[in-house]
């Protein structure tokens, strides 16, 4: 039963699936013109999850320390074993998630503060086994 | 992916990793899913193969479901069971784990292995051979009778007692009739066995034999895991070359993949581990570096393969799409500095049968003959001694009696050749050194340019004579005569007389000398002495009271002796080098093969010399130069070894069976047209692939080579 991504990283997500990716070896000769290929197979595919994750509370250290809860939360998902998991109608098999990373704006800033809420945006780098 | 050695871009092979339970009731095999194989080494004659199998996704203290002892085979990837080719089978026999936590900059790793042998260490570890089999009087049918023969029970009796030694002394011991062995059901006859026999009737043991019975099922403590119903069918061993029967090979103690190794050394050949197409194991026995044709057969177990490393500038299509062999890399060594173009054999020292006279070893002033009382004292008679209350008061007994409380050893007793001159000067005065030339053939003895004599005053050692017995070969005993007539007659007298250590000559050690009578009963004629009854003592009695020098040869009392002696020259022989050596030196190696070849010569001078008793009368000189002929062929042209890697696993490509196998040759380089071959007498060989590395990471092939000088020349 595949897991909703959203269910993990909220509902402001962007998924892709990057295609398979092919592992070749090249074998070359001294003096000699050419190489010699070898397809050793596929390695899977790359997964990126890229969003928003926001937190509201009473002031903007209590939503950030709110938020900050969350992120840490998603620290421990590279260390998940594979998994299936689903989003808009799509099911992604035998995924691992590789590393989270927040993104920071131009100015360095990473935590952003409106009226009603701290958000901030990340890159979630995922592949798949198969 | 049949095509695939054909094409540019390839695809990288999968290796299947398959278990089975060693013990219990075994399903079928079963595939070892998260199993990856590491490497697959492949090592030829008594060195089993070994392959590492490693599981990615374990950590060092996870279990892999294998245990020691399971069964591993691993095979390619076809869906045809037919088209599969058999790469290794054999046994779990080591877990690996190790790990490391690394460092910032990463490092850190599990590894979770385990190691598999072939069935060559499961023959390592069975029963190591003792005692025999045999018939025992109780496995014939009319034992002792004209109608005697083998039980048609398939019995036979082990004899722990006796060591498991084939054509021991040189003497066959193989039963001439075989042995039916059966199967598990006790119906099924597998195959004949040979087996052991006493001397008696026996017939010797080949070489194909002995591996028989070491593989028989008759012998064979692993036949559940090593199947091997009929020896005599395993490939190679019906080479001629398993025709030769040498002399004892002992097993005894030896575990049977030591003791196939013994078999196969002793007659230059060697053996690796094959599977049929249903994936058994057997073995195919072949001889190292004999690859001569391009095509595997039943009869040519090995073969040659040339290489293909592109020539400078040249485009690979061409050579791909023939399927050449590919050449990725390749250390090549070249070598001469272990050549031998010039082999010296060093034989044993020559040894000569003859017949010469001994000389007094004593002083004249030693004896001196008691005449007293009208020679009534001269000597006494053991019957005359027994009865003497106080013998020493007779100065027979007290000097010249060795329980005599004066007793002169060597008056009397002590002969020698004399051949270092020790006797020659005073006080001794025994005359000139013995002249070996006088006794010894002169074709052995003198140097024939210079007619010099080619020995020294050594001392020398009396030794068997080279005459045989009459009904056995063994040797006749040192002969001593003794003569009172200055030599006109000989005659064998009874006495104990040993030989001595330190030099050519006897000790008479009869305690009486008087009791070495006259064989005649002759008395002495004239002189002091009249009258008396002539033996040993009176004789050299007489001698001395008559003043007789012995040197110029007035004595009338001569012993002489008939042995062997082993003189100062030894056989010697050097091999030449041919044009075909790979050195422009001359490259000496010195070979000692004393146990193998001499001289040994009866010559004119021996009693024996013309009579009806034979003698081991040798001259090895042309086999011995055939010996050193055949060492300077194997090793007078350089030595090739090399590492070749190929850039993929040359695994079959769906026929079954695998295109290098230990045992086959590399014949040259194309591309850069390089080649490989060595000189061995007028022949050509290679370079032979002693061991074969598949890489299944990087998909590639590595053939490990040797020269031929690890082969034993066989004469």
């Amino acid at each position: 039963m595949a897991t909703a991504l959203t269910d993990i990283f909220g509902s402001e997500i962007c998924v892709a699936a990057q295609p398979w990716i092919h592992h070749r070896n090249y074998t070359a000769f001294p003096g000699a013109n050419g190489l010699l290929g070898m397809w050793m197979g596929t390695r899977g595919y790359p997964l990126i999850i890229s969003g928003r994750l926001r937190a509201t509370g009473a002031s903007y250290a209590v939503a950030r320390a709110t938020l900050q809860t969350g992120i840490n939360a998603l620290s421990y998902l590279p260390g998940w074993l594979p998994g299936d998991y689903s989003f808009a109608g799509t099911t992604y098999n035998s995924i691992v998630f590789d590393s989270i990373r927040l993104i920071s704006d131009n100015t360095g800033k990473t935590f952003h503060m409106t009226a009603s809420y701290v958000y901030v945006d990340f890159v979630c780098q995922a592949r798949s086994l198969i | 992916m049949y095509n695939d050695q054909l094409q540019l871009d390839r695809t990288a092979q999968m290796l299947i990793v398959e278990f089975k339970r060693a013990h219990g009731s075994p399903p079928s095999w079963q595939i070892v899913w998260d199993a990856k194989v590491d490497h697959i080494e492949l090592n030829a004659g008594a060195r089993p193969s070994v392959a590492k199998l490693w599981f990615p996704s374990l950590r060092w203290h996870e279990s892999h479901n294998l245990v020691w002892c399971d069964r591993i085979r691993i095979r390619t990837a076809e869906p045809d069971p037919a088209a599969q080719t058999i790469i290794f089978s054999g046994f779990v026999v080591s877990y690996l784990s190790s790990f490391s936590g690394g460092t910032e900059k990463g490092g850190a790793f599990e590894h979770n292995a385990v190691v598999c042998k072939d069935h060559r260490w499961l023959l390592s570890v069975a029963t190591p051979f003792y005692g025999m089999a045999a018939r025992g009087p109780d496995d014939y049918a009319n034992y002792g009778t004209p109608t005697q023969e083998p039980k048609q029970d398939y019995s036979y009796t082990e004899l722990t007692g006796r060591r498991t030694i084939f054509n021991e002394a040189g003497q066959p011991n193989r039963d001439p009739d075989l042995l039916d062995v059966l199967g598990d059901d006790d119906e099924t006859v597998l195959c004949a066995t040979p087996i052991f026999s006493a001397p008696y009737l026996a017939v010797d043991w080949t070489a194909r034999q002995m591996i028989e019975y070491i593989l028989s099922p008759l012998n064979n403590t692993v036949y559940n895991l090593f199947p091997i119903d009929d020896p005599s069918a395993l490939p190679g061993l019906d080479h001629p070359g398993f025709d030769q029967s040498p002399s004892s090979v002992s097993i005894d103690g030896l575990s049977p993949l030591a003791a196939i190794d013994r078999v196969c050394g002793n007659i230059g050949f060697t053996f690796r581990e094959d599977y049929d197409v249903a994936g058994n194991p057997m073995f195919t026995f072949y001889k190292p570096g004999a690859a001569s044709v391009y095509s595997r057969s039943e009869s040519e177990p090995v073969i040659l393969h040339t290489l293909h490393a592109p020539a400078v500038g040249e485009s690979i299509a061409a050579a791909v799409a023939q399927g050449a062999k590919m050449l990725w890399a390749m250390d090549l060594a070249e070598d001469i500095s272990a050549i031998v173009n010039s082999p010296v054999g060093l034989g044993a020292p020559d040894r000569f049968e003859l017949t010469a006279e001994l000389v007094p070893a004593w002083k004249d002033a030693d004896l001196v003959p008691d005449t007293s009382e009208s020679n009534a004292n001269l000597f006494f008679y053991d019957a005359d001694i027994q009865y003497m209350t106080d013998p020493n008061s007779k100065t027979y007994y007290k000097k010249y009696h060795p329980r005599g409380s004066q007793f002169v050893r060597d008056a009397g007793r002590r002969w020698s050749l004399n051949e270092s001159g020790r006797y020659s000067p005073t006080p001794y005065d025994r005359g000139v050194p013995f002249n070996f030339g006088t006794t010894i053939d002169a074709n052995y003895i003198l140097d024939n340019e210079t007619g010099r004599r080619l020995y020294a005053p050594f001392d020398r050692q009396l030794l068997e004579p080279l005459t045989m017995q009459k009904d056995s070969l063994n040797s006749v005993p040192i002969k001593v005569e003794f003569s009172f007539d200055s030599g006109a007659t000989w005659q064998s007298i009874p006495a104990a007389i040993s030989s001595l250590s330190s030099e050519a000559g006897i000790y008479i050690d009869e305690a009486n000398l008087a009791e070495l009578a006259d064989q005649s009963a002759a008395v002495i004629s004239g002189g002091t002495l009249d009258g008396i009854p002539l033996n040993l003592y009176t004789s050299l009695a007489d001698d001395k009271l008559n003043s007789r020098v012995f040197k110029t040869g007035q004595w009338k009392t001569r012993v002489r002796v008939t042995a062997s002696l082993q003189m100062d020259q030894r056989l010697t022989r050097w091999a030449t080098p041919t044009a075909n050596s790979g050195s422009a030196f001359e490259q000496v190696a010195c070979y000692n093969l004393a146990d193998k070849y001499g001289i040994m010569h009866r010559c004119q001078s021996s009693t024996y010399y013309g009579g009806d008793l034979s003698a081991w009368d040798v001259n090895p000189t042309p086999a011995f130069d055939a010996h050193l002929n055949a060492i300077r062929d194997a090793n007078e042209d350089m030595s090739i070894c090399g590492s070749f890697t190929l850039e993929r696993l040359w695994l079959g490509d769906g026929s079954g069976d695998m295109p290098f196998k230990l045992g086959d040759s590399i014949a040259s380089i194309t591309g850069r047209s390089y080649d490989l071959s060595a000189s061995y007498g007028a022949a050509k060989i290679y370079p032979e692939i002693c061991q074969i590395v598949f890489f299944p990471e990087t998909q590639k092939t590595q053939l490990i080579t040797r020269d031929l000088r690890f082969a034993q020349v066989t004469i």
